[in-house]
Parts: C-alpha cells; sequence; structure tokens
C-alpha cells in the first residue's frame, strides 16, 4: 500500500506541479491519467525519490520514503518517461550493470537474476546485441526488465508506451499485468485504453490536483445512459460545439463524430452509447475546464 | 536566403552566454599577452610590440582558438540536427549551400571579429601601466592588419574549413573535439619532429599556423631587424599562407557538396555490421513464466562492491571508446617521435637508457593526459544524463558519492593505462634500438611519481563537472583553471602549498635515484592528494540525484551530508590537508625562509643596492687553500673546516672582512676576529679581525662551516649533499670575500624594473683595473677577485661505501671512525677553482705518460670510458706537443648526475661530467660526428685555456677560455677523424652562431669583444679559429699560441687579453693576414656568396669545361645588427663535385677545388675536369658566416 498525503510542489516558475495530492494505492495496478503537462511526472518522480516535495508525505508499506530514500530505492522499481540506454554496450552488460545498482553483488546470483529477467522480458536471445540497435518496443522491454530487478515493492512505469506500435503495447501491458498482482503498480500514462486495459484502479490528474481516483468501472457506471453520440457534417461542427456539451470530437471516415454528455437526448440525430473510460476521462477534464472558467 | 541564414545565425551567437564567456577568456588573454601573465615573452631583446613579436603571439592564439572556432562554426552546423528539427530546415525548398554558407559565415565572421578585437586588445595591452615602456617601440598600425590579414585570415580559414568539413561529414560534435584534439597532438608532434628534419623549408611550408614560416623567413635576424623592420610576405612565408588558406576553402566548399541532407544513419555506413534482422521483431516465442522472485541481501559492503563495480563498468567504457584509443595512439606515436628526436646530443645517438626514457615520456606526457582527463570527466559525469538514463541509475539504491567516486577511479585507471602504455612504448624503442636492460622497476616508479600530479587533475575535473553540471562549462572552467595554474610563475606564485598540485620537481638519475628530493615531493604530492579527496568528498555531498534543484537547496543539501553521511571523510581528509599543509609550512616557510621568484629577484637587488658601495672595500688574497671536508651522504650531514692562507696586497691595512658564505651553510667559527653584523639573507658575515692585517702582511685564517639539515624547501632538497654522485663545487662551499659580483642581476630588463643602473655586461677590454681580475673557466661571470694562484690541499672523508675527489694527486688514503679518508694535493700554483665528489662508481685507469688517466662511471653506464681515454690520450699528446707540457699528474673524468645539470667542467685535473652528456652517448655509428670524443677532448684543452692560462675578466676574456678550448679540440678530432667529420660540426656552430645573434639579450661583440656571450665565443669561435688555422695554417697558429702561454701561463695579475692573444697571432700571421684577422675577430663580418650561373661543355677529348658565375658580398654588422657593405678581397675555396645517381652530398667527388683571392662582386671561372660534373660551388664547405648556405653550391646545367 502506497499512502500519498497532502503533496504539494510549485516550481520556481510559479507552475504548481502538484496541488495537494491525497492518493492511496493498493498492490496491483495503478492508472495514472492526465494530459501533457498535468504533474504525473512530477509525482512519479517525487515517488521515486528523485524530486523533492514542497510538502506532503509519502508512506510504502509503513515506510517513510521521503525520510528513508535509501530503504525506498530498496524497495523501488523506476521507468522513466523517455528512459535511454549507452548504444555501445549490450543488454546483458547494461542490465549486470544495474542488478547490481540494485544490490546485486554476487556474481552467481546476479548472472541468474539477468538471465531470468532478460527471458522474461523475452530478449534472452538478443542479449548480445549492442542497445543502440533496440527497437523501440525492445527498449522498452528492457526498460521493464531493469525496473523489475530486484523484486521490488513498487514499481513506477512513466508513459511506457507511447510511440510504440499496437504489437509492442500489448506485448508490453501483458508483461506488465503479470509483474502488478502482489506489488504496487503505477502506471502514469495518456493513453486512456492503457489503463481500462490493465488497472483495476486509476485516478485522473490535471494541473497537479486529483479530480477522481478509483475504480474504472464505477467511474464508467456513473455516466451509463448519459454519453450520446452524433455523426456530423463538417459545417456543422462549431455550431454543435457551441450548444452542447461535446466530451470529444473525433474523425470517423472524414466526418466529425461527437460525444456528448446529457442526461436526456440532446437533439435528433444522436444515439445513446456505452460510456467507456475516455467518456469518463474527458467528462473530468471538461468538468474541471467549465468549473475553472 | 543565405543572408537570411547568415543574419540569424550571427544573431543566434550574439545571444549565446557561452560566446561572450569565450570573448571575455580571449579578450583577457589578448590584453595581457604583452607581459609577464598569459602568453607572454617576446624574443631576445625585441619590443614587446615588435611586428614579429606580434605575428608570432597571433600565430599561437590561432592555434588555441580551434576550441572556440568549433563553438562558432561547428555547433550552427550541427545545432539543427541535435536538437531534431534538421528536417524541418532540409524538407523546406532551400539551396543547401546557401543553409551551409549562411551559417559558416556567421561563425567565421564571429571568429573574425574576436580576433580583431583580440589585436585591438593587444596593441592597447603593451600601454598598460605593468608594461615596462622602455621595452615598447613606437605603435604600428600596419604590423596589427599585416597581422590579422596574413596570420589570422588564413589560419581561420584553414582551421573554420576544417572544423566544418569534420562537422558536416561526421555529423557529430563530439566527432569534431575529438578531431580537434587528434589534430592539435599531431601537430605537437610535428612541432617536435620538426626541427629534426634537415629540410626546413619543407617544415617552414607544413606549419599550418604559419609559425614555422615566420621562423624561417626571419631566420637570422637581429635585435635591429626585429624592432624596426615589418614583415613582408613572400617566398615560403606567402606559399605557406595561399597553401592553407587555400586548403581551408577547398574543405569549405567539399563540406557542402558532400553534406547530405538526410538523416544521420540512414546512409551505409563502412564498418558498421548489419543487424541481423530477424532480432528486430523479436517476438515472444514461449509464453512468459511467472517472474522468479530475486531480492537482494543488503549488507554494509554491498557499496563497497557496487563501488568496485562500477568502477571498472566505468573503465571500461572510457577505455573501450575510440576517441580514448585515439588519444593514447597519437600520446605512444608522439612519445615515439620524441624518443627518436631527443635521442641526439650534438648529432651523437644515446643509448636509450630507462632513466633517460622516462625523462622524455615527463616531458610529453603531460598534454594527453590532460586532454584524456579533461575531456573524459565531462564525458562521464554527463554520461548517464547524455544516455536519458539518470532517472534509473539516481533511483538504484546506492551511497550518493558512488558516481563521483567510481568516476575517479575511472579517470584514474584512464590515466594509468595511458601511462603504462607509454612504458611499453619505451620498452619498445630500447628492445629495438639494441638496449636490453630492461627495468620494468624503474618504469613503474618513475611514472608512478609522474602521473600523481594528474590523478589530482582528475579529482580537479570531476569536482567540476560535478558541481556545473554542464559539460561545455565544464570544459571551459577546467581550461581556465589550467592555463592559470600554469600560469600561477607567471602571476608571481611559486609557493606549492597553494598552486593546485604544486610541488618540487623531481628528476630520475641512475646514480642517485630520486635522491633526497623524494621525500619533500611525496609530502606535497600528499598534501595535494588530500586536498583533491577533500574536493571530492565536497564534490560528492553537493551532489544531487534527480531533478537538479536551485543553488540554495543545493548548498543545503551539501550542508547536511558534511554534517551527517559525509562527516568522517570530510574530517578525515580536512585533517589531512591540514596536517600534511602544516608540515610543509612549518617546512617551507618557518625552518626556510620562502621566497617567490619575484621575492628572490627583489632580494637580489637589495644585495645590490645594500652593498655595490662595499665594492672597494679592500680585502686579502688567499694564497693557500686548505681544507677538511667530512661529507656524510647517507646521514644528509656536511661538515668542513676552511684553512686559508691570505695576504694583504693593499697599500693599507685590512681590518673589516666581509665573509661571504653560501646560504645553506652555516658559519659556526672563525678564528681571526669577531663577527660584527650578520646578514643571513646573504650568507653575509661582517668580521671585525682581532688583529689588522698589514700590508704585505700573511696571516692563517680558519672557518668552520656546517650543513644544518632543515628538512625541506619548496623547491625540494636545499642540500649540497647527495645520496650518490656528490658533485660540491668550490665556489658553493667556500667562503669568498667582499662584495659578490655574481649576486647581481643581469637581465637588463629585470634591472630597468628593479630601478638599478645599467650593468656592463663585462669590463670594457681597455679598464686596467678589471685586468687584474682572473676570469676562471666554466663559471659563469665569475668575477671573483678572492685569489690569483693558490696551494690547494684537502682531506675529504665520506660514508664507508663511496670514493671521495677532490683536485690533485692522492696522497693517502685510510679509514678511521667507519669513515673513509681521501688526503689529496695539487702539486704547483692553481686556480682556486675545486670540487669535492663523493659516490660509488666503477673506476677505469689508464696512463698517459707519467699522467694516470681515470674515470669514475656509473655501473650502468661504462660505454663510453674507453672513448674518453683514448680523446683523453690524444688531447694530452697534441697539446703537450704542439702548446705546453700538461701541469698535473693525473686526469680524472668524473660522472655525476643528470639532475645536477647538463655540462662538463675542467676542474684541475679533474673533469666532472654530467650522466646524459656522453656517458650515454651511443658512438657506434662511425657516420656520425663523436660528441665524446669533443667534449672531453674541450674539457682537456681547459687544463691549458683556463687553468695555465687565465684571462682577464674583460671583454673577450671568453674568446681566450672558450674559442681556444673549441680550436684545440677541433684540431684534435681533426686528427682523429679527418676533416670531413668537421663539416658537420662547423654547419652546426655556424646556424647557432647566426641564430643566435639574433636572440640575444645584448648588443652583439666581435669576437675578440665577446661578453659571456656562448653563441659567439663557442660558436663563432670555432669557425673562426677553424678558418684562420687553414688560412695561416695550424702549425704558425699553434707557435702563436705556445708563445702567448709561455708569456702568460701561471701568470698575473695583470691577466692577459684578447688584444695580447691577438698580438702573437698577428706576429706568426703576417700582413698578409691582417684583413681576415680583422673580420675574424674585431668586426662582425657576414658574407653573402652565391652561384649564378654554372653551365658545363663536353670537350672532344671527353673532358668537360664548366663555366661558373658568382656573386661574392660582404658587409659588417654594428651591435644592434645594422649592416654596412664592404667590398670582398677574400681567399674562398671554389669547387666542381661529381656525384653518383642518387647519392647524397656525403659520397660526392672532388673534381677540383681550388682557394681563389675573390676581389670582385661578380666573378667569372672556367674549370676543365675529368668527369660529368654534378654541382659547383663557391665556398662549398661552409666556412665563411653566409646566412644562406644553400645557394653556395648549384647544380650544373649541361649544354650538351
Amino acid at each position: 500500500m502506497l499512502a500519498i498525503r497532502n503533496l504539494s510542489k510549485t516550481y520556481a516558475n510559479g507552475v504548481h506541479a502538484l496541488n495537494n495530492v491525497n492518493l492511496e494505492i493498493p498492490n496491483g495496478m495503478f492508472g495514472l491519467l492526465g494530459p501533457n503537462g498535468a504533474g504525473k511526472s512530477s509525482l512519479m518522480r517525487t515517488i521515486a525519490t528523485l524530486q523533492e516535495p514542497d510538502s506532503g508525505s509519502i508512506q510504502l508499506h509503513g515506510l517513510d520514503v521521503l525520510a528513508d530514500k535509501m530503504a525506498a530505492r530498496r524497495q523501488l522499481g523506476y521507468l522513466p518517461q523517455d528512459f535511454g540506454v549507452y548504444p555501445k554496450v549490450n543488454s546483458e552488460e547494461l542490465l549486470d550493470h544495474f542488478a547490481v545498482l540494485k544490490g546485486f553483488t554476487g556474481r552467481g546470483e546476479r548472472r541468474e537474476v539477468v538471465e531470468s529477467l532478460l527471458r522474461q522480458v523475452n530478449l534472452w536471445d538478443v542479449r548480445k546485441q549492442k542497445l543502440g540497435g533496440f527497437s523501440g518496443g525492445m527498449r522498452q522491454r528492457f526498460g521493464i526488465a531493469q525496473a523489475l530487478l530486484g523484486s521490488p515493492k513498487l514499481v513506477i512505469v512513466d508513459e511506457p508506451t507511447a510511440g510504440l506500435d499496437p504489437e509492442e503495447r500489448n506485448r508490453f501491458l501483458n508483461l506488465l499485468a503479470e509483474v502488478g498482482e502482489n506489488v504496487v503498480v503505477i502506471l502514469s500514462t495518456h493513453i486512456v485504453e492503457d489503463v481500462t486495459d490493465l488497472c483495476p484502479r486509476m485516478a485522473i490528474i490535471r494541473k497537479g490536483e486529483v479530480l477522481l481516483t478509483g475504480e474504472p468501472r464505477n467511474a464508467i457506471a456513473e455516466l451509463k445512459n448519459q454519453v450520446w453520440r452524433k455523426t456530423l457534417k463538417k459545417a456543422e461542427l462549431a455550431e454543435s460545439q457551441a450548444r452542447f456539451a461535446v466530451l470529444s470530437t473525433r474523425l470517423v471516415g472524414g466526418s466529425p463524430v461527437i460525444h456528448v454528455l446529457s442526461t436526456t437526448c440532446p437533439d435528433v440525430g444522436f444515439e445513446q452509447v456505452d460510456p467507456d473510460l475516455e467518456d469518463v476521462y474527458f467528462s473530468y477534464l471538461q468538468s474541471d475546464r467549465r468549473v475553472a472558467a | 536566403m543565405m543572408r537570411h541564414f547568415f543574419a540569424f545565425d550571427l544573431r543566434m551567437l550574439l545571444r549565446s552566454p557561452l560566446t561572450w564567456a569565450t570573448v571575455f577568456l580571449f579578450c583577457l588573454q589578448a590584453l595581457t599577452a604583452t607581459n609577464t601573465v598569459g602568453l607572454g615573452g617576446t624574443i631576445g631583446n625585441a619590443n614587446f610590440n615588435a611586428p614579429l613579436v606580434i605575428a608570432n603571439k597571433v600565430s599561437i592564439f590561432t592555434l588555441m582558438s580551434m576550441f572556440f572556432i568549433a563553438l562558432f562554426v561547428a555547433q550552427p552546423l550541427l545545432r539543427d540536427q541535435e536538437l531534431g528539427i534538421a528536417e524541418l530546415f532540409f524538407s523546406k525548398p532551400m539551396r543547401k549551400s546557401d543553409y551551409l554558407l549562411g551559417r559558416f559565415a556567421a561563425g567565421f565572421s564571429v571568429c573574425l571579429g574576436l580576433f580583431a578585437a583580440m589585436l585591438g586588445l593587444m596593441a592597447l595591452g603593451v600601454h598598460m601601466p605593468w608594461v615596462e615602456a622602455k621595452l615598447v617601440g613606437t605603435d604600428q598600425v600596419s604590423s596589427y592588419l599585416w597581422t590579422f590579414f596574413v596570420i589570422v585570415v588564413p589560419n581561420l580559414l584553414f582551421l573554420a574549413g576544417g572544423i566544418a568539413l569534420l562537422a558536416g561529414l561526421t555529423r557529430s560534435i563530439l566527432q569534431v573535439y575529438v578531431g580537434i584534439l587528434s589534430f592539435f597532438a599531431l601537430w605537437g608532434a610535428a612541432q617536435a619532429m620538426g626541427s629534426q628534419v634537415e629540410n626546413q623549408l619543407l617544415v617552414a611550408l607544413l606549419d599550418p599556423f604559419g609559425g614555422r614560416a615566420l621562423d624561417a623567413a626571419t631566420r637570422y635576424w637581429v635585435l635591429a631587424d626585429f624592432n624596426t623592420r615589418s614583415l613582408d610576405l613572400s617566398g615560403v612565408l606567402l606559399a605557406n599562407r595561399l597553401m592553407w588558406g587555400g586548403l581551408g576553402l577547398v574543405m569549405l566548399v567539399i563540406m557542402v557538396v558532400r553534406f547530405k541532407t538526410l538523416r544521420a544513419g540512414t546512409s551505409r555506413a563502412w564498418f558498421k555490421k548489419r543487424l541481423p534482422q530477424s532480432t528486430t521483431s523479436a517476438r515472444p516465442k514461449v509464453k512468459p513464466t511467472t517472474f522468479a522472485s530475486f531480492v537482494p541481501t543488503f549488507r554494509p559492503r554491498t557499496a563497497v562492491l557496487q563501488f568496485l563495480h562500477a568502477s571498472w563498468f566505468e573503465t571500461r567504457g572510457v577505455v573501450r571508446t575510440s576517441a580514448y584509443l585515439m588519444f593514447l595512439a597519437i600520446g605512444a606515436a608522439l612519445y615515439w617521435a620524441n624518443l627518436l628526436g631527443a635521442n641526439q646530443v650534438f648529432g651523437s645517438d644515446l643509448y636509450p637508457v630507462t632513466s633517460w626514457a622516462l625523462m622524455i615520456a615527463a616531458r610529453g606526457m603531460g598534454l594527453f593526459l590532460i586532454i584524456t582527463i579533461v575531456f573524459y570527466a565531462g564525458e562521464l559525469i554527463e554520461k548517464e544524463r547524455a544516455a536519458k538514463m539518470h532517472e534509473v541509475t539516481d533511483a538504484c539504491p546506492t551511497p550518493n558519492v558512488l558516481p563521483l567516486l567510481s568516476k575517479f577511479v575511472a579517470l584514474t585507471l584512464a590515466s594509468l593505462v595511458n601511462v603504462a602504455s607509454l612504458a611499453l612504448v619505451g620498452v619498445l624503442f630500447q628492445l629495438l634500438h639494441g638496449y636490453n636492460k630492461l627495468e620494468p622497476e624503474l618504469y613503474v616508479a618513475g611514472l608512478s611519481m609522474e602521473v600523481l600530479p594528474y590523478v589530482q587533475m582528475s579529482v580537479l575535473a570531476i569536482a567540476v563537472q560535478a558541481v556545473v553540471r554542464n559539460k561545455y562549462v565544464g570544459y571551459l572552467v577546467m581550461v581556465l583553471l589550467i592555463v592559470l595554474r600554469f600560469s600561477a610563475g607567471k602571476l608571481g606564485i611559486s609557493d606549492n602549498l597553494i598552486i593546485f598540485g604544486g610541488a618540487p620537481s623531481i628528476e630520475f638519475s641512475d646514480l642517485n635515484g630520486y635522491g633526497n628530493h623524494l621525500t619533500p615531493y611525496l609530502t606535497f604530492q600528499a598534501y595535494w592528494l588530500a586536498f583533491s579527496l577533500l574536493l571530492l568528498t565536497l564534490a560528492a555531498a553537493a551532489w544531487v540525484r534527480g531533478t537538479p534543484v536551485a543553488l540554495r537547496r543545493r548548498l543545503q543539501i551539501a550542508g547536511e551530508a558534511v554534517r551527517q553521511s559525509l562527516a568522517a571523510p570530510v574530517a578525515l581528509t580536512a585533517l589531512a590537508c591540514v596536517g600534511l599543509g602544516g608540515w610543509i609550512f612549518y617546512n617551507t616557510h618557518l625552518q626556510h625562509t620562502f621566497r617567490s621568484d619575484a621575492e628572490a629577484l627583489n632580494l637580489r637587488a637589495e644585495y645590490e643596492r645594500l652593498y655595490r658601495a662595499t665594492e672597494t672595500l679592500p680585502q686579502p688574497k688567499i694564497t693557500a687553500v686548505d681544507v677538511a671536508m667530512d661529507m656524510s651522504p647517507k646521514a644528509d650531514m656536511l661538515d668542513f673546516k676552511v684553512r686559508y692562507t691570505v695576504t694583504n696586497p693593499h697599500q693599507q691595512p685590512i681590518s673589516e672582512l666581509h665573509v661571504l658564505v653560501n646560504p645553506r651553510l652555516t658559519l659556526l667559527s672563525t678564528n681571526f676576529g669577531t663577527t660584527a653584523k650578520r646578514d643571513e639573507r646573504f650568507g653575509l658575515s661582517m668580521v671585525k679581525l682581532s688583529q689588522p692585517l698589514a700590508p704585505g702582511e700573511s696571516a692563517t685564517w680558519e672557518f668552520g662551516l656546517s650543513q644544518v639539515a632543515q628538512g625541506f624547501t619548496n623547491s625540494g632538497s636545499q642540500s649540497l649533499l647527495l645520496k650518490n654522485g656528490t658533485f660540491l663545487h668550490s665556489s658553493r662551499a667556500l667562503p669568498s670575500f667582499g662584495y659578490n659580483r655574481d649576486g647581481q642581476i643581469l637581465d637588463p630588463k629585470e634591472r630597468v624594473k628593479h630601478g638599478l643602473p645599467p650593468l656592463p655586461a663585462m669590463a670594457k677590454i681597455d679598464s686596467t683595473a678589471a685586468h687584474n681580475i682572473p676570469l676562471n673557466a666554466g663559471n659563469g661571470v665569475d668575477a671573483s677577485d678572492d685569489a690569483d694562484w693558490v696551494d690547494f690541499n684537502t682531506v675529504v672523508s665520506t660514508d664507508p661505501d663511496q670514493v671521495a675527489l677532490a683536485p690533485g694527486v692522492l696522497v693517502k688514503e685510510w679509514q678511521a671512525d667507519g669513515r673513509r679518508y681521501f688526503h689529496y694535493r695539487l702539486t704547483g700554483k692553481t686556480s682556486v677553482y675545486a670540487a669535492w665528489l663523493s659516490g660509488r662508481w666503477n673506476v677505469k685507469r689508464d696512463q698517459w705518460r707519467d699522467v694516470a688517466i681515470e674515470v669514475y662511471a656509473d655501473p650502468k653506464h661504462t660505454y663510453n670510458v674507453d672513448r674518453m681515454i683514448e680523446a683523453t690520450k690524444s688531447s694530452l699528446d697534441y697539446f703537450s706537443t704542439a702548446f705546453s707540457p700538461y701541469q698535473h699528474k693525473q686526469l680524472r673524468i668524473v660522472e655525476f648526475p643528470r639532475t645536477v645539470g647538463y655540462f662538463a667542467e675542467a676542474l684541475p685535473g679533474i673533469v666532472p661530467y654530467a650522466e646524459h652528456l656522453g656517458f650515454i652517448a651511443d658512438v657506434r655509428d662511425k657516420s656520425k660526428f663523436d660528441m665524446v670524443y669533443y667534449v672531453t677532448a674541450h674539457e682537456v684543452a681547459h687544463q691549458w685555456w683556463g687553468h695555465q692560462l687565465v684571462s682577464a675578466n674583460v671583454q673577450g676574456g671568453y674568446m681566450i677560455i672558450e674559442s681556444l678550448a673549441q680550436y684545440s679540440s677541433l684540431m684534435v678530432m681533426k686528427k682523429t677523424y679527418g676533416k670531413e667529420k668537421m663539416r658537420q660540426f662547423l654547419q652546426r656552430e655556424l646556424d647557432d652562431y647566426l641564430r643566435g645573434r639574433g636572440r640575444d639579450f645584448l648588443p652583439e661583440q666581435p669576437l675578440a669583444l665577446s661578453e659571456n656571450q656562448p653563441y659567439i665565443h663557442y660558436n663563432k669561435g670555432s669557425l673562426a679559429f677553424y678558418r684562420l688555422a687553414e688560412e695561416m695554417g695550424e702549425e704558425a697558429l699553434n707557435r702563436a699560441l705556445q708563445k702567448f702561454l709561455a708569456a702568460h701561463a701561471f701568470q698575473g695579475p695583470p691577466y692577459p687579453t684578447s688584444k695580447q692573444l691577438l698580438t702573437f697571432i698577428r706576429a706568426e700571421a703576417g700582413p698578409e693576414h691582417e684583413q681576415l684577422i680583422a673580420d675574424l675577430f674585431e668586426r662582425i663580418t657576414l658574407h653573402e656568396n652565391r652561384v649564378t650561373q654554372a653551365t658545363a661543355v663536353k670537350l672532344p677529348d671527353g673532358r668537360y669545361e664548366v663555366s661558373i658565375e658568382i656573386s661574392a658580398k660582404k658587409s659588417y654588422a654594428d651591435p644592434k645588427g645594422a649592416e654596412v657593405p664592404t667590398p670582398v678581397n677574400d681567399w674562398m675555396e671554389i669547387g666542381v663535385f661529381a656525384r653518383p645517381a642518387g647519392a647524397s652530398e656525403r659520397n660526392e667527388k672532388v673534381l677540383a677545388l681550388e682557394r681563389r683571392r675573390i676581389d670582385r662582386e661578380t666573378t667569372s671561372l672556367t674549370f676543365t675536369v675529368n668527369e660529368h660534373p654534378y654541382e659547383v660551388g663557391i665556398d662549398p664547405y661552409n666556412k665563411l658566416i653566409d646566412r644562406v648556405s644553400a645557394d653556395n653550391r648549384m647544380k650544373v646545367s649541361s649544354l650538351d
């Protein structure tokens, strides 16, 4: 159980990266959703002991993460956003290096750990290949392998699927799903499907504030019978956006399709659809926008 | 379009703080370049703003500018790609050349602008208050403009073109920097080798910075030229400038043509392995099983093991990079070149002994270590961040100090690998040169000793990068710190306690090892190591993981770390630093008086101001010297008693004696008076005589002296003793009387600075008072008039495992109280110069008539002992026949450690001879000049010139002592080796003379008036006497010298001058050589001979008729170098030579060689020779002083 209380951080330029964040994260996958610049990475880095908050506390199974960073690091696996590698080193060598940094100082044990992890992430066959030659998906799999070194109790993955093709994305999410049973896994993303597919619990954050926390299906249930869809002509789009509470606009075959939040049918031509997490996500972002306006 | 790119980039550059930081740094250098700070210095006595001085300095500046050219030229070309926006540009409909040339022009303009500013500041700099106005000439705008267009523009074109090409082809700023550093290193190597190459024209042409071409164009300039002559752009200089500037343009064009606007990495690389296709989409074949659970256990030793592993990982990361290997390879190659280049002394090879190989390694390795350290400190510290991996490593459970410590270890190990590779190169060189006494332990000890300062520099570099956290700013800071550190001396800071990494210099000698310098050296190194580790710990404390934080918070974090987690190491290193520093301070400042170089000079000035008046104080003359010298090299103790028999030669009684002793010694007792006053700073005691010495009266006085062991000083051990091979010269041991002219400042510039009146370098030849002062051989400007001729007797004792030597016959040798005693006595009167030596040598004895010849050499250096004996024998033979009998019963040659100096010195019957001079020369190659033979003969000759005959301490005194010794040794050489060998030597003498006259502090004097100007009395002396001997005949000249000796040997005061010598020579030579003698000795004569035409016609009888047209000019120069033409009327050799195809001059055949009197500017001559002529020449062997020797010969063009 990871407990985050009253976490706040203001950067030197005045941006409130974290604004009194409170989260209780049990074992299992936890999705952290938010648009770019919402403060996800700040939160992740803070939990990963790489950044100090102005105030607040973080407890991992009773351990005060901010006070005893060394102890926290021993239980931590972190795959940062935009993770890079030494291009001229092969994966086995680099994972071996990380293993030492994670505390595996015995040679025999380390070899086992490295082999086991490379096999899990299916990189064993290419272990002698220089990391510079890895594809994006392979590199992310290597990233998760290093994050899992030392059986961490807390795994943080920051936007891991950005830029992956669907096949690699699936493969990566499968890997994550296996991990996330007995430990806390925080998956930060702006891709709603990642959360839908994987996470029993989630939070939506924006401008450093937690807008929602809970189980995705409960959030979806709350929108039941309130989401309406209509395919428009391009010319009608502006008018519709002005008239209705539009959750999202997307093009299907070149024509705009809008989702509108409404307790009743907003207009002719709208059909009710089953809400999904994306609708939830947009509804929260928009409610916030409305409040702010 | 191009204009747009230009303007845009210029704005970008001018907005960058890095640009302004660079501008500031270089402008500061330029402003202070004039004088003591920065790249100071000038040429000889030339003004600070003499045209050539400016051009030279700016040429060096352009070399350093490579680093900012990379910033201004390469960076703009690569910026878009680094930022990942290159494709935005290349997908636009623009011309590639507009884009590239616009950007290039922007960077290039900034470079040009910076140099224009620097030149302006240099012009301003000479008028700064710290610059002595007397050393500044009138401002000449033209010389700055000339420099800008002739030096700066082509140099920058070449550099910028090359760097742009490098950037365009590699598309990596890292590769550009690696390329620059490699070029820098190669250039350094070429510089080192350049002076070895015979074809100096080629060397001049090939220097991209024009320095060598400037050198060649002004090779034999004299002072007057430097200050007034403007440089002209012609000949090799013009060719050099056009070539390199043009090459720059060509490289720029190639860059524009070859620059690929495609994404980097999309073209096929040359050597890269193709990636196996299948792996890129490695599909999971088996469903992964659940994760096995491995949990590491954390123990106290985990951190240590992590540190060891990380150190290893980082080290491998460095030593496997191509840049590191390239630096390593270039460093090794440069070392090899240096070994080859330095492997010669006076044209003789050396045996590559290990101590010598180490010396060469120490000389050259600094540059590469500094480059490697500075470069890789930045790379290592920013490694994780550059790879975007820092967030992972920062979140690992490792101690905070791990990154810095492991990176420091990596850098140190990289330096060690670098140094170890030098050892391998050294061993390889030794083996290939047939030297198979391998001494790995010497390499290990020597190189570890040398690498210590670089370990400290590694720490500094790591700390700077860790604190700055910006690689390029870090580099800039490091370069600034290094420049500051190496200009500390020039800034007047010489206290090794406050110069980072400062320590006394240490050198290894086979005889003496590191001797007494080892302990002080290691103490200083330990002190700086402690300081460095403290620095590293503090940098580690300020090391913040993860996201950068504000400075204030960072300091807070550092403060916490210092108080808590790092308290122990901080306390420990600080304690060590303070403890060692305190111990050093106690030694260097409390036990000894510390003086910076400037303070030492001030002190000398003060001595002169305070005591110059005592110059006329009547002091007694010493007539007998008796010394009981007790040396204990092992215990480093020296005690001795000096007994002088003195007499008063003056008209009035002497009641006050000024006794000067070496300040390293203590005058414990005197038995002839009471010390009224002491001035410890100068070792001066003013003794009130208990009984005044009446005119003509004699007395025997005793002085008790001792060297008190007192730790060490800022420059290491001050002991007069060495562990093995002590060479204690009388001038450093014996008390002297009265004012010491040796203590005066001689450098005219320094005298001006200290407000001292100008000092004549030597008394005028006609000042009769000075004729009473003897000039003694090999002792610099010694003007001691304490003694004329003395009786010498000494008993010297030393440790039981050493032999003690002194001049004279060994009367008795015995052992007592566990010490060895030797009693030496010189028969007959001798000059006061003596020395006491003690060491463990291998002795070889021989005999020439009744003279014992003994050579004392290090057991490892016995190569040339026989050669020395042979040279001694033939010298004694020649001189005793030609001049006069040898006055002693023995002649000893004694090796002393190279750390003492690089010279040989003739003392009465004993010749101390430096380790690396002669003892390790390899003279097996008979085609080369035998340096050992020459030096030995020269020193033996001093037994006549300097010890039988002492000249007066006036102008020309050195001609008698040194030129005659040169002449004498040349005659012995000629007799043994033949005329042909002399040529090599005389050519070197000619070149040294002509170069020497341009770089002298003093006005040039004719040979007979030489004022301690070695290029005159050695180099010109050889040429003059050799030519004189050829013209008047060797025997006639020797007769003159014989008579000169007979008239003046063992005589004085007054001592003879060069005037007397010339009188004897003139008497033998006769009036027909009057003009020659005047030209050689009393004037500065320069010839300008050349062949203007040489043709040959084959005669019907198979012979050849050769027609030669020659031009001969002569001029006389004044002491400032201004020349006045004079009609030529000299005997010269004219020759016709044949040469087999492809053969060199050495193998040529003389078809005709005649001496002709040439008395017209142009002369036509005809020769008939038997063979096909190859070449003709006027003065073909360059016996006359002629600045351009090459045009004395010309190839014959056949008319048939």
